[in-house]
């Protein structure tokens, strides 16, 4: 009997198995992304975003972003430094609407970042996103013009030569533990964690501003919050003596930069660095109130009323999901009610009723590097990269439209110069977009001395980055064109590590690469791309005596005007240097459950999916 | 018995100190972990001031014998990409959820497998037989995260009766991820017990019970299984370890916050005190599991002598 019986149960258990199998199979092809673009229609954003459209399906120019604000914040005028005195404006607080809202929870499927760890000075930039809604900032960027506007600055000044400046922070500002308000002790402080050693943000910068007091570099020391650099005029005013003029001060202290975060001075001396990191707090609009690591992070609404933003969501829960599939899942499984949705994946959520919204300024910067244009020292003179009329060639060889359309949905703004954009007020509209012409890339290969079909060898390289997948897949068709008017191409896709091992080194020589970053300003590309050691370049790239004097005296200048024209010559030269193969500036994308949510504004950051979450706006009853 | 199990003890520490030189060199084979954990436009001074304080710019054998040294006393270091957290501190949070979530596939995968084996055994050659095959055959041949995908979108996203991924909703969240690890264990452990049970079937002792009226329910689930159950019992002993360590995947697919998950984020940022104590830890495990299985088997079985 029993016998029997136990056959029974174990038939049925083979025939759910086999039922479940059956109709999971049948699920995707039910589920398939569309293989062609999503309709228009459908990759438009919730109707109460403000943000601007996405740049045009056709082959995108540089005119065609008009519909995307000037970013005036890569001005030095906007950036708060030019005029001795800046006029701070209004924060942006969302009106009140009515109604009940349908959900007060909001839930946010993300990517892990790097590295996870509550006390974000430590881990740098990359993960400091996540802490943004619980901890604030001296500056914020507007996330449609990216222009400055104060945060915990109500006012700031400074002088002539760029050094010294001076600000009046909000005052009566209370951190989450409520024993506490902002100050400028927690300012000091807070720079003095941002310039520790052990920090990993833009330590050294920050080291380099601190100015005569410059040696306080540790935690350990008695003199917490003062510093002979910062003179306190009281509690909420004081005069910072930098030791070299800079004139992006509220850019790199804005959440555009994600590192430098406020944190409270009291709380750290009553808890110390261990509770801290337990139990962080801020004076944000979202408080701490639990965190998994490698799973999620919990906020709640700190304040009945905050200063900045009253968020229309009582709870913000970051969840982190490394799979795509998993993050798919999620929202459609309305378990997150914001994903990140890789392009390919989106016609899916698209077609199940879920919306495509993005960025309000492009995220991230799409380019091919050309390596080996160092300075002397590592110069090879039979490195065909070296040659202009090849650099030319490669240029002419591949069809950006194509690669827009194949692998973005043409959602990619193609870039004339790369690390210029049109709204950077360095831009020159009258840079082309290179156009595709194979045969006058064969030509140009000739004029180098090539005979035809047997051009350059060079090597190529790519590998996957968080955020534009796509470098791997766009580097095929790159490869062939290249191949097609006579490179010898030696490809190699994989991981990007050994990429980056290799231009750290200044090794590129004969080589060429996909890479990506964020949306910057000019000035800042050039220095991380565009210079050598020498001047504290980063991604050795493109190096050369012009560039390296030029990014030198734009450094030292404080006159506006003149850092503009500078940059704008730079890109000049390097537009007719055909120093990269520039490609395009991307968005970023994410799914959003219109049942829930009206309006997501991601600000321009590549760390987006993290930033800005106590502006989203609730559907109502 | 006593020297067997020296001998294993010391061949097993052999194979850890094996397994920890390998690790230790294919992390650094993978690339500078400062590269990525720091961001690109970090000045020289900083890639330096990171590289001596992680000790990175010593020789690799006094990097390797530094950390030995650390690890036999129970201290395996500090997570780099985690800002300095101690990787005991790490490991000690997932380590649970990993354990729970490879008792609970473990369960799964034998309270599936071993009542189908013999079921499969009994009815050889009928439809029963046929399906328990399919079953077989489908969790041997589908990789564990193509399963779990494949279920989080039925009985999540469809059907909405689990959740798609954490471990937050109670015991609810397990399932998926038990299963999907589980599922593939079913197919080989249901096989070993379908062949030791027809090798036991065909014995005289059991022809003989059954000529003496014994009820077949008692000569099968007593006299049969209890003797087959050896070497699906070993297996069984074996896919313990192979679950902890077997979950990389799973806890990814399914975001559990276990010690999978934190191997592959490790591996992701390059941390490779991480990686090391994760592999070594996993390794040990394993050993541990086929000592202790070896051990138990040779009690288990009087006729084993070594």
């Amino acid at each position: 009997m029993l016998t029997k019986r136990s056959a029974r149960i174990a038939l049925c258990v083979s025939l759910s198995l086999i039922l479940t199998i059956s109709i999971a199979c049948g699920a995707p092809a039910e589920q398939q992304p569309e293989t062609s673009a999503p309709a228009a229609s459908q990759q438009q954003q919730p109707a109460a975003t403000a943000a601007p459209a996405a740049p045009a399906a056709a082959p995108a120019q540089p005119t065609a972003t008009t519909a995307l604000a000037l970013p005036a914040g890569m001005s030095d005028r906007a950036a708060g430094g030019a005029a001795p005195t800046a006029e701070p404006t209004a924060t942006p607080v969302p009106e009140p609407t009515a109604g009940e809202p349908v959900q007060k929870d909001l839930r946010v499927a993300i990517t892990p970042p790097y590295a996870e760890n509550l006390l974000g000075w430590r881990v740098g930039g990359t993960n400091q996103g996540m802490l943004q809604p619980m901890q604030e900032q001296l500056f914020q960027r507007d996330y449609v013009t990216w222009e400055a506007k104060p945060m915990l600055v109500t006012e700031w000044e400074v002088s002539e030569d760029g050094a010294t400046w001076h600000f009046q922070l909000r005052e009566d500002v209370p951190y989450h533990h409520g024993e506490d308000t902002f100050g400028v002790s927690d300012f000091v402080f807070s720079l003095q964690l941002w310039s520790h050693p052990e920090g990993k943000g833009a330590t050294d910068w920050f080291h380099e501003l601190l100015g005569p007091a410059g040696e306080l570099r540790s935690i350990e020391v008695d003199a917490l919050g003062t510093t002979a650099a910062v003179e306190q005029v009281s509690d909420s005013e004081m005069i910072w003596h930098a030791n070299r003029p800079e004139l992006w001060v509220p850019f790199w202290f804005s959440d555009a930069s994600t590192d430098p975060l406020i944190y409270s001075l009291d709380y750290w001396q009553k808890v110390g660095e261990d509770e801290y990191a337990q139990n962080p707090v801020g004076t944000g609009p979202y408080k701490h109130v639990s965190y998994q690591q490698g799973a999620k992070l919990e906020y709640e609404r700190a304040f009945e009323d905050h200063w900045r933003v009253n968020p229309d969501f009582d709870t913000l829960t970051f969840f982190f999901a490394e799979e795509d599939l998993t993050r798919v899942a999620m929202l459609r499984a309305k378990e997150a009610d914001i994903a990140e949705i890789p392009r390919e994946l989106q016609g899916e959520v698209v077609k199940a009723g879920f919306q495509i919204t993005q960025s309000t300024l492009p995220a991230f910067m799409v380019w091919v590097g050309i390596g080996g244009q160092y300075l002397e020292d590592r110069r090879d003179g039979n490195d065909p990269n070296t040659n202009i009329l090849v650099r030319r060639a490669m240029n002419h060889a591949i069809d950006r439209n194509a690669i827009n359309e194949a692998f973005f949905d043409n959602k990619m703004e193609l870039m004339a110069n790369t690390g210029w954009h049109p709204t950077d007020p360095a831009y020159d509209p009258a840079w082309e977009i290179p156009e595709y012409n194979p045969d006058l890339a064969r030509e140009l290969l000739q004029e180098a001395g090539y005979a035809e079909g047997a051009g350059p060898s060079v090597e190529f390289m790519s590998g996957k980055l968080v955020g534009v997948p796509e470098l791997t897949e766009i580097a095929v068709p790159i490869i062939s064109w290249l191949e097609e008017v006579g490179f010898q191409v030696d490809a190699q896709i994989g991981e990007f590590q050994p990429i980056r091992t290799r231009y750290k080194a200044r090794e590129m020589n004969g080589t060429l690469w996909t890479h990506r970053t964020g949306f910057w300003p000019s000035g800042r590309n050039v220095r991380v791309y565009f210079v050598s050691p020498n001047q504290q370049g980063a991604v050795y790239m493109y190096e050369d005596p012009y560039v390296e004097e030029e990014y030198d005296r734009w450094k030292q200048s404080v006159d506006p005007q003149e850092r503009e024209q500078i940059m704008r010559e730079v890109g000049q030269f390097m537009y007719e240097k055909n120093a990269t193969m520039p490609l395009g500036f991307l968005f970023a994308e994410f799914g959003i459950n219109p049942e829930v949510v009206v309006e997501y504004s991601v600000n321009n950051s590549y760390f987006g999916g993290m930033k800005g979450h106590e502006y989203t706006r609730v559907v109502r009853k | 018995m006593q020297r067997f199990i020296f001998l294993r003890v010391i061949q097993s520490v052999l194979a850890l100190l094996v397994i920890s030189a390998v690790v230790f060199a294919l992390a650094r084979v993978t690339g500078d972990p400062v590269a990525i954990l720091l961001p690109e436009d970090a000045s020289p001074a900083v890639v330096e001031q990171v590289r001596s304080k992680w000790g990175l710019d010593q020789p690799i054998y006094v990097q390797y014998a530094r950390y030995i040294g650390n690890f036999v006393t129970g201290d395996f270091g500090e997570a780099w990409a985690y800002g300095g957290v101690p990787i005991t501190e790490l490991i000690a949070r997932r380590l649970p959820n990993t354990i729970v979530l490879a008792g609970f596939a473990w369960i799964i995968s034998a309270s599936i497998a071993l009542p189908i084996g013999v079921m499969v055994a009994v009815k050889k050659d009928s439809a029963f037989d046929w399906a328990g095959k399919v079953v077989a055959l489908i969790g041997q041949s589908a990789p564990s995260f193509a399963i779990g995908l494949i279920l989080m979108w039925v009985f999540a996203v469809i059907l909405g009766w689990l959740p798609t991924s954490g471990n937050d909703a109670g015991f609810k969240s397990i399932i998926l991820p038990g299963v999907a690890l589980g599922y593939y264990n079913v197919a080989a452990v249901m096989r070993l017990t379908r062949s030791s049970m027809l090798e036991v079937l065909d014995t005289e002792y059991v022809k003989l019970a059954r000529i003496k009226g014994m009820p077949e329910r008692k000569v099968i689930w007593k006299h049969c299984f209890r003797n087959a159950l050896i070497v699906p019992f070993t297996y069984m002993g074996l896919i313990g370890a192979v679950l902890l360590t077997g979950s990389v995947v799973i806890e990814t697919v399914f975001v559990w916050p276990g010690l999978g998950d934190l191997a592959i984020d490790a591996i992701r940022n390059r941390d490779f005190p991480v990686i090391q104590s994760i592999v070594i830890l996993f390794a040990a495990f394993y050993i541990f599991i086929n000592l202790a299985v070896d051990v138990a088997y040779a009690y288990l079985n009087p006729r084993i002598r070594y």
